[in-house]
C-alpha cells in the first residue's frame, strides 16, 4: 500500500471511528496477527473496533473506495487462520459489538450482535429457561465466528449445527451496503438462499453485524453414559445401531486410551473408570427424568449387546461435569504432550469412521509419528492432531505434509469433506482445492466475485 | 430475448442424443399438460419434450441447448402453484418424472438416495416399510422430490422437524452448461467452502437441474396422536399458538382452520368432519415412541388450550379418526377450488407472533376489494395460505381485484417482517411481488449469482426475478 493511499484511508477512517477505537502501527496488538493455533502470523496496517452496523458499513465503503483489504475478527479462537490479515490492510475487530439485543419469547428467537460470546448466550438463555443447542467446544468464541465457520459441536446428531439455528442475518457487503437476510420466520421460499451462502463463508462474502438465532425450550434433565469397549472398532460399530434405535442421544463422542493418558498427565487427575481401550461417551436430554431413564437403559442394553465391556451411568451433575470437562480438555492435553502440532477436522460418512480411524493408525505407524485424536462418532467429524515431538523443523514439515496429503486423500475416497466444523481459512486451502472438482471450485470463485468484485474481503482465504 | 428459434433440425439432433422415439415428443405429440402447472394461471407450451431417463440424458440435452442457445425448463409432476415449470420461452422441456427410482437406503448413515422424479408418497411408503421417516410433509403427496427441493417445500411438520432444506444431504446437479456436479455429501457437518447445496435448494430450477438427491432420514416415531381443538374465535385460537410452542413438548404440527373451509371440505369429500360447530379450530399433532410418551406430551397442551378458552379438545386416538381429520385437512385446497369458478393463491410467511394480525387482515381486505378470500394455514410456523376466489366476477374484474388484493397483502406481510413465499416459491406468478418487497441489494446479488451459473440465461428463463 503506498503512502498516499494509506494517508487517505486513515483520514477517511478518523471521520468514522473515534481515536480510542482506531489503531495504527505500534498501537496494533500482536494478538491481531494470529489465531488460536498460532502457526501463521501477520499483522494488519490498521485496526478498528466498530460499535454499530452503520460504522461497519461506512468503514467498508472507505475500504472499497481505497481498495484496502479487510479481515473480520471476533475472539480469535479459530484454528485455520481465517481471521489473520495475511495481506495486511484493515482488521475489523467486532468483539465490541457484543450486546444481546432481544429475547423474543413468542417467536423463540434471540437477537444478538456478532461479538457476543457463546458462553454469554448460553448463560443468558439458560437462566431464562431457553436453550441455544449448538455446542462447539470453544465457549469463548464469538457467535459471529461460529456462524462464519458454521461451527458444529457436540450436539449435532440430535440438534444440528450452527446453520440450523440462524434465522436472520444483517450483513454489510464488500461495497458497504447493508443487507437483511432471512428473518423471524420458519419457512422461506422467496428467492435464492443468500443467508446460507453467508453462513460458513468465513468472512469472505460479507461482514455479519447482527444475528437472529433460533432458540428452543431448555431441556430440564441431562445425563450421560460412559461406555468402555475392548477396541475402537467395536465402539464405533455400535454407533449406527444406537442412532437407528429411535432414541437420539444429544452427543456420541469417541476416544481411545492414549488420549486419556495425555489428559491424566496434563490435568494430574485420574480419569474415572480408566483402563479400557476405547470409549463412547453419550449424553441424553429431555424434560422428564423417567423418560431419560427409559431411554438410556435401552441404549445401555444395546451397547452391551454390541460388545461394550460395561456401562457407567453418570446421573449426578458433578460426575457429568468431571467427564465432560475432561472431554473438553483433550485438545489442550494433546497440545501439552508435544512441542508443536497441527490438526485435521475431517468429516466422513458415519459408516466410514472405522476405515478412517484404521487408516490414521496405519499412517502413524508407517510415518513413525504420533497422531492422537478423538471425535464426534455420531456425526463422523473426527479431530486428529499430528504431533511434532522431537523431529527437527525440516523433517516435521515433510512428515506433516505427507500425513495431511494422505489423510485428506483417504477422506475424499471415503466420501468425506476437508472440514466438518473448523473451516478452511488459509491452512486448509490447498486441501479444499484438491477435494473439489474444477466446476464446483470455479462456481465458488465466481460467487465470491459477485459478492466482492474488488476482492477486498478476507482475500487469500478458502479459495 | 435472442434465443435460437427451435427447428426440425434441433428436434432431430435431440432425438439422436436420446435415441428413443417414445421419449422425445414433438409438435402434436406434446400433451396440453406440459403447458401449465396445477394452478394453471400461466400457460405456454414447449417446442419439444424430453422424457429423461438418466443424468446423462439431462446433461446431453443441456449441453446441446447451451451450445445452441435454446431455453430449457425442467418439470417434475407439475404440481407447482406459481408456474415455475411452465416453459415461458418455449424451447426444451425436460420431464424428469420417469427418473423415479429409489437408488439406495443406507441404514448406517440414515440416508435415502433417490432419482429426482420419485414421488413424495413413494418415499413415505418406502421409508415406513423400513421403520424410517422422511419428515418434510407438504400437502401435495404426488409431487416429485426434486420439485420439493426446487421450491424448498415446507409442509405441516415444520414446527418440530423443519423443512425440505433441512433433510437434503447431497445433490447431483446438471448445470446450464451441461456439466454434472455434486454438492454436499453423506456427512452431517460441513465447513468446507461455500454452501452451494443450499443455493440450489429453493432456486426453482433456474441454477441447475437436480438429477439425484441424498435425503436425511430419521427413525420413524411409533405413535402419532392428533388433537382437534375448537375455539370460539380465530383470535383466541391463534393467540394460544405461541404458548403451545413454548411448552415443553413441541407438537409436530399446528394448523389452524375456520368453519367455512371445513364445511367446503365436508361437501367436497362427502364425509363429515369430527366436529364443525365452532368458528375456528387448531389441529395439533404429536409423535413419540410410546403411547405413554405421546400422552405426556399432549396432556399439558390440551389443558393449556382449555385454559385459553378452547370449547373442547377432541383426541383422535384411533387410526380412523386420525385419517378422517388429516384427509380433510389435505383436501382443503381442492375443496376451496371446487367451491368457485377460478382462484389464485398466496403463501405468505410472517413471524409466528404476527399471524393474528395477518389473518385479521384477510377479511378486511376481502371486504374492501370485493373479493371472496378463504384461508387456512400453518399457525405454528407463520406460513399462511389464502385463496382469492373468482366466483361470479368477470375475468377482467377478477384479475383487477386479485392483483390489488395481492399487492396489499404482500405489503402488509412485508411490514410485519414477512416474505412473499413460505413454501410454494416465486416462479412466474409471484415475480413482481418479490421485486416489490425485496431490497435491491439482495436482488442484485441474486442476479449476479444467476449470471455466473447461467451466463446465457437459458435455464428456466423468466422465473423468480428478471435478469
Amino acid at each position: 500500500m503506498d503512502e498516499t493511499t494509506k494517508e487517505n484511508f486513515l483520514k477517511a477512517l478518523t471521520k468514522v471511528i473515534p481515536p480510542d477505537r482506531l489503531y495504527t502501527e505500534d498501537e496494533i496488538s500482536d494478538d491481531y496477527g494470529h489465531d488460536e493455533i498460532n502457526t501463521i502470523f501477520h499483522l494488519p496496517e490498521f485496526a478498528v473496533k466498530p460499535m454499530t452496523t452503520k460504522e461497519v458499513a461506512t468503514v467498508m465503503q472507505c475500504a472499497n473506495e481505497n481498495n484496502i483489504s479487510v479481515v473480520v475478527r471476533g475472539a480469535g479462537t479459530g484454528l485455520v487462520g481465517g481471521a489473520i490479515p495475511t495481506t495486511g490492510g484493515l482488521l475489523l475487530d467486532l468483539s465490541g459489538m457484543n450486546e444481546i439485543k432481544q429475547l423474543d419469547t413468542d417467536n423463540l428467537t434471540l437477537t444478538v450482535e456478532p461479538g457476543a460470546l457463546l458462553t454469554d448466550i448460553k448463560q443468558y438463555t439458560e437462566t431464562r429457561g431457553f436453550f441455544y443447542p449448538p455446542d462447539p467446544g470453544e465457549k469463548t468464541a464469538t457467535i459471529g465466528g461460529n456462524i462464519s465457520t458454521n461451527a458444529g459441536g457436540m450436539r449435532a446428531i440430535k440438534y444440528g449445527v450452527t446453520r440450523d439455528y440462524v434465522r436472520g442475518l444483517t450483513v454489510v457487503t464488500a461495497l458497504g451496503n447493508v443487507m437483511h437476510l432471512g428473518g423471524k420466520f420458519v419457512k422461506n421460499s422467496s428467492g435464492f438462499d443468500l443467508k446460507d451462502m453467508i453462513i460458513g463463508s468465513e468472512g469472505t462474502l460479507g461482514v455479519i453485524t447482527e444475528i437472529t438465532l433460533k432458540i428452543i425450550i431448555k431441556p430440564e434433565v441431562t445425563m450421560s453414559l460412559l461406555v468402555p469397549f475392548p477396541n475402537f472398532k467395536d465402539a464405533i460399530k455400535a454407533v449406527p445401531n444406537i442412532l437407528r434405535s429411535g432414541i437420539t442421544p444429544t452427543a456420541v463422542e469417541f476416544f481411545e486410551q492414549n488420549v486419556i493418558k495425555y489428559w491424566e498427565s496434563f490435568s494430574q487427575k485420574i480419569f474415572p473408570e480408566d483402563g479400557h481401550q476405547a470409549y463412547l461417551l453419550l449424553s441424553f436430554d429431555g424434560q422428564k427424568e423417567a423418560q431419560i431413564e427409559d431411554d438410556y437403559e435401552k441404549i445401555a442394553e444395546l451397547c452391551l449387546e454390541h460388545g461394550a465391556e460395561d456401562v457407567y451411568v453418570l446421573d449426578d451433575v458433578k460426575q457429568q461435569e468431571e467427564i465432560w470437562s475432561a472431554r473438553g480438555a483433550f485438545l489442550e492435553a494433546i497440545k501439552d504432550s508435544t512441542t508443536e502440532m497441527d490438526e485435521v477436522d475431517i468429516v466422513v460418512p458415519r459408516s466410514e469412521i472405522v476405515s478412517f480411524v484404521q487408516y490414521v493408525h496405519q499412517i502413524a505407524t508407517t510415518e513413525n509419528i504420533r497422531i492422537p485424536g478423538f471425535g464426534h462418532a455420531g456425526d463422523g467429524n473426527l479431530h486428529f492432531y499430528v504431533c511434532r515431538d522431537d523431529y527437527d523443523q525440516k523433517t516435521w514439515q515433510e512428515k506433516l505434509t505427507k500425513v495431511f496429503d494422505a489423510l485428506y486423500q483417504e477422506s475424499k475416497t471415503l466420501g468425506g469433506q476437508v472440514s466438518g466444523e473448523h473451516g478452511i481459512g488459509i491452512a486448509k486451502k490447498v486441501y479444499l482445492r484438491k477435494s473439489l472438482d474444477e466446476v464446483t471450485y470455479t462456481a465458488m470463485k465466481k460467487i465470491k466475485q459477485v459478492f466482492d468484485p474488488n476482492n477486498i474481503l478476507n482475500p487469500d482465504k478458502i479459495l | 430475448m435472442a434465443y435460437k428459434t427451435f427447428t426440425k433440425e434441433d428436434y432431430t439432433a435431440i432425438l439422436d442424443l436420446i435415441n428413443d422415439n417414445d421419449r422425445v415428443l414433438y409438435q402434436d405429440a406434446i400433451q396440453e399438460e406440459y403447458g401449465h402447472d396445477e394452478l394453471g394461471g400461466t400457460e405456454s407450451l414447449p417446442d419439444v419434450v424430453v422424457l429423461a431417463a438418466s443424468t446423462a440424458d439431462v446433461s446431453k440435452v443441456m449441453t446441446y441447448a447451451y451450445e445452441n442457445n435454446i431455453p430449457v425448463t425442467a418439470r417434475g409432476a407439475g404440481t407447482g402453484l406459481v408456474g415455475a415449470c411452465v416453459p415461458i420461452e418455449h424451447g426444451i422441456l425436460i420431464d424428469i418424472s420417469k427418473m423415479d427410482q429409489i437408488l439406495e437406503l443406507d441404514e448406517d448413515n440414515l440416508t435415502l438416495t433417490v432419482q429426482p422424479g420419485v414421488l413424495l408418497m413413494t418415499i413415505g411408503d418406502y421409508t415406513a416399510e423400513h421403520d424410517l421417516f422422511f419428515p418434510p410433509d407438504p400437502g401435495e403427496k404426488s409431487a416429485t422430490i426434486a420439485g420439493n427441493i426446487a421450491t424448498n417445500a415446507g409442509g405441516m411438520r415444520a414446527v418440530k422437524y423443519g423443512v425440505t432444506r433441512d433433510f437434503v444431504r447431497e445433490l447431483e446437479v446438471v448445470l446450464p452448461t451441461g456439466k454434472v456436479v455434486t454438492f454436499g455429501g453423506k456427512v452431517v457437518k460441513n465447513s468446507s467452502g461455500l454452501d452451494l447445496k443450499d443455493l440450489i435448494i429453493g432456486s426453482e430450477g433456474i441454477l441447475g437441474i437436480i438429477t439425484k438427491a441424498v435425503l436425511k432420514l430419521l427413525p420413524a416415531p411409533k405413535k402419532v396422536i392428533s388433537l382437534l381443538v375448537p375455539f370460539p374465535t380465530l383470535r383466541q385460537a391463534i393467540d394460544t399458538v405461541p404458548e403451545i410452542v413454548r411448552s415443553e413438548n413441541v407438537p409436530i404440527a399446528i394448523e389452524f382452520m375456520e368453519q367455512d373451509v371445513i364445511l367446503d371440505a365436508e361437501e367436497y369429500l362427502g364425509k363429515k368432519f369430527p366436529d364443525h360447530s365452532a368458528d375456528a379450530y387448531l389441529l395439533l399433532r404429536f409423535d413419540g415412541n410410546t403411547d405413554e410418551e405421546v400422552e405426556k406430551a399432549y396432556q399439558p397442551v390440551a389443558d393449556l388450550c382449555l385454559k385459553q378458552g378452547a370449547v373442547d379438545v377432541f383426541i383422535s386416538d384411533t387410526q380412523e379418526r386420525e385419517d378422517s381429520i388429516w384427509k380433510a385437512r389435505s383436501a382443503f385446497l381442492e375443496a376451496i377450488k371446487g367451491s368457485t369458478t377460478d382462484m389464485d393463491e398466496l403463501d405468505t410467511v410472517v413471524p409466528r407472533s404476527k399471524v393474528n394480525e395477518m389473518v385479521a387482515y384477510f377479511p378486511e381486505v376481502s371486504k374492501e376489494q370485493g373479493i371472496r378470500i378463504k384461508s387456512f394455514g400453518h399457525a405454528g410456523d407463520g406460513n399462511l395460505h389464502a385463496y382469492m376466489l373468482k366466483d361470479d366476477l368477470s375475468e377482467a374484474e377478477f384479475q383487477k381485484r386479485m392483483t390489488k388484493t395481492m399487492e396489499l397483502v404482500y405489503e402488509k406481510a412485508h411490514n410485519l417482517g414477512g416474505l412473499v413465499s413460505g413454501e410454494h416459491g416465486i416462479g412466474y406468478a409471484k415475480k413482481r411481488y418479490l421485486k416489490e418487497t425485496m431490497d435491491p441489494v439482495n436482488l442484485e446479488l441474486m442476479r449476479g449469482i444467476k449470471k455466473t451459473f447461467d451466463p446465457k440465461n437459458i435455464l428456466n428463463p423468466n422465473k423468480v426475478f428478471d435478469v
